[in-house]
C-alpha cells in the first residue's frame, strides 16, 4: 500500500522560506550599524578642590594664573580679553604655557585659578578648562564666584 | 544537423555564504554596540577637545544638573537639595575614601549652580571633582 503515492503528498518538496529572515537580518544589521556610530562616550576633565593647609608648611610661593570669566563669556587672563566667539582659546592657551615657563624657570609650583561670575555658564567654564588641559595644567581651581 | 540539447537545469544562487557573512557582521555589531542609556534628566553635556574617556569608571557619584539647577543624583536620578546631596556624598565617602564627584551639567547652567554642588561637596570633605564632557 503506497499511501502517499495516493494522497498526493509524495510529490511535494517542502522548502523553508529564507527569504523573509534575510529581510529581517538586514534591518537588524542596518539598525546596530547605525546606532553603533551615533553613541557618545561621555569623557573626563577633572579638577581638585583646594584643601586648607598649615600656612607654615606652604614655603614655596607658586605662579598663579588667575583667569576670569564673565557672565557675558568673555575670559580674562592678566588684563588678556578673550571674545565669547572665541571657543578654543588657543590664544589662552598660548598665555598659559608662557606663565608655565615662568614658573618652571623659577622653580615654582604652578596652578590656575578660574573665577567664574556667578552667572558665566557652564559651557564656557569647559572651554577655559580645555584651555588648561592643552596646556597641560595639572593643577586647576576655583574660587568663589565674582 | 544535431542541435545541442538545451540545459534545463535551473541555474541556483547559493545564497549560503551571504547568510552566514551578514549573521558574523550582525553579531560583532550587537556585541560591539552599547545599550543606550536614556537619560530621565535630558541635558546637553558641552563638549571638550581635551576630554578623557575614562577607563575606570568605578567610585563615581554622579550629579546631574539640568539648566534649572535642579539637582539629581543616582543611577536612578532622584531629585535633590542641595542639603540631602550634601547629606548623600558626606555617607557615600564614609563608605569609599576615594570618592569621586562627577557632575554633568548642561552647557547652559550658571556657574553659580555648580558652585554650590562643589562648596556642598568642599564641606563634607569630597574634593576630586569631575566636570562630565563630550569629545570634540
Amino acid at each position: 500500500m503506497n499511501l502517499s503515492k495516493k494522497n498526493g503528498y509524495g510529490d511535494s518538496k517542502v522548502e523553508l522560506q529564507i527569504a523573509p529572515l534575510i529581510d529581517v537580518v538586514f534591518l537588524l544589521l542596518i539598525y546596530f550599524m547605525v546606532t553603533a556610530a551615533l553613541i557618545k562616550k561621555e569623557g573626563d576633565i577633572s579638577f581638585i578642590l583646594p584643601a586648607p593647609s598649615d600656612p607654615e608648611v606652604q614655603i614655596d610661593i607658586p605662579v598663579e594664573a588667575v583667569i576670569e570669566i564673565g557672565a557675558d563669556s568673555i575670559v580674562v587672563l592678566e588684563g588678556m580679553r578673550f571674545s565669547a566667539k572665541d571657543r578654543d582659546l588657543s590664544d589662552l592657551t598660548n598665555h598659559i604655557l608662557g606663565l608655565k615657563q615662568i614658573a618652571v624657570s623659577q622653580q615654582s609650583k604652578f596652578f590656575v585659578n578660574l573665577l567664574p561670575d556667578g552667572d558665566a555658564l557652564h559651557v564656557r567654564v569647559v572651554d577655559v578648562m580645555d584651555a588648561c588641559a592643552a596646556a597641560k595644567v595639572d593643577t586647576l581651581t576655583f574660587s568663589k564666584s565674582l | 544537423m544535431k542541435l545541442r540539447r538545451v540545459d534545463t537545469e535551473e541555474v541556483e544562487i547559493d545564497m549560503s555564504p551571504m547568510i552566514d557573512m551578514v549573521f558574523l557582521l550582525l553579531i560583532f555589531f550587537i556585541v560591539a554596540s552599547q545599550i543606550v542609556k536614556v537619560d530621565k534628566v535630558p541635558i546637553e553635556i558641552p563638549a571638550a577637545m581635551y576630554a578623557v574617556v575614562p577607563e575606570d569608571e568605578t567610585g563615581r557619584y554622579i550629579i546631574t544638573v539640568n539648566q534649572k539647577g535642579e539637582l539629581y543624583v543616582g543611577a536612578v536620578s532622584e531629585q535633590v537639595t542641595i542639603d540631602e546631596l550634601k547629606e548623600q556624598v558626606a555617607m557615600e565617602l564614609e563608605a569609599n575614601e576615594k570618592l569621586r564627584i562627577m557632575i554633568r551639567a548642561d552647557g547652559q547652567t550658571k556657574y553659580e549652580e555648580n558652585e554650590k554642588i562643589m562648596t556642598a561637596c568642599a564641606e563634607v570633605g569630597a574634593m576630586d571633582m569631575i566636570f562630565a564632557a563630550f569629545e570634540e
